[in-house]
């Protein structure tokens, strides 16, 4: 079967093929390939010829065959985004279990965190970090010092500090969970 | 048939291999767009490779750090992706050119010079 629009045909079949390419990526891809083969028609046609489509495309290959190799260092294990090398060592074997347990987990202490943070600026004499016994014991609570002759360790330095570990959290969920669902698509 | 199909597979691996040097060669003294850079390589038909070839190649050279890419628009042109050797592709190339240099002499001689006209190394 032969398509009207073979060119429009094989970028959208290639498109689909480079869908476990981060969006932004695959979209270069396909501006990059689509950009060469328009590039071509409209040369040969500035030269007053027309341009075998067919064999244009079959210079390209299949639209799988071309996208295999974009997409092949994905599922050998891309280079992990700096600082976050424990990524490279995620592989396809990841279960929607380990998924979504570990969305719920990152989140869940991320937006404790923010509560925490939030709350040192509600109840300031109430939650805070302790330590005692010379810095042998640190807690973190909610209702006011949990031992007797304890000192207070961050003061409000403590919402900075929270802020930026919630973020951070978060941040490194967001990344786990993007590594991770490339193995399970 | 037999002696053309295995003389094409010996020169596709010999291809394979010098197929890296030569494009990260194309791109050391200014940036090239795939399609300038695809006509380019096959003016030679050692080295007349395709699209499909071509930009996975590129794809892969630009994630190890020997090329660098930007797009780039040219008057009322369609913008191209440019590339160019980083300062880590300049010493690949390098490397490459000197081993590719050091593999031609070598055989070079040995084409030149029969096992049997080498000098004796061992004791008899």
């Amino acid at each position: 079967m032969t398509s009207r629009d073979p060119i429009g045909t094989y970028m959208r079949t290639l498109a689909s093929r480079l869908g476990q390419l981060d969006k932004a990526d695959a979209e270069e891809v396909m501006r990059e390939i689509e950009g060469h083969i328009r590039d071509v028609v409209e040369q040969a046609q500035a030269r007053g010829k027309t341009t075998d489509i067919h064999a244009l495309l079959q210079g390209f290959g299949p639209p799988e065959a071309l996208a295999a190799p974009y997409v092949a260092h994905i599922r050998t294990g891309a280079p992990p985004p700096a600082g976050f090398g424990v990524i490279q060592r995620v592989r396809q074997t990841v279960t929607r279990g380990l998924y979504y347990s570990g969305g719920a987990s990152g989140f869940g202490v991320a937006l404790g965190l923010l509560l925490l943070a939030l709350a040192k600026l509600v109840q300031p004499s109430q939650v805070g970090v302790w330590s005692t016994a010379g810095g042998n014991s640190i807690a973190i609570a909610w209702s006011g010092s949990p031992y007797l002759q304890a000192e207070e360790l961050l003061g409000y330095w403590l919402v900075p500090v929270a802020l930026l570990a919630s973020a951070w959290c978060a941040e490194l969920t967001r990344r786990v969970l993007r590594a991770l669902r490339r193995g399970l698509s | 048939m037999d002696s053309n199909d295995t003389q094409e597979k010996w020169q596709v691996q010999l291809r394979k291999g010098a197929l890296e040097l030569v494009i990260l060669a194309a791109l050391r003294e200014q940036p090239v767009y795939g399609l300038a850079l695809l006509r380019h390589l096959q003016r030679f038909p050692t080295t007349a490779i395709t699209e499909g070839t071509l930009y996975p190649l590129l794809d892969r050279l630009k994630r190890e750090g020997l090329v660098d890419a930007r797009w780039v628009q040219e008057g009322d042109s369609r913008p191209r992706k440019y590339y160019q050797l980083t300062d880590q592709g300049e010493h690949k190339l390098t490397a490459l050119v000197q081993a590719w240099q050091q593999s031609v002499a070598d055989i070079n001689a040995l084409l030149a010079a029969p096992a049997s006209a080498a000098p004796s190394t061992q004791g008899s």
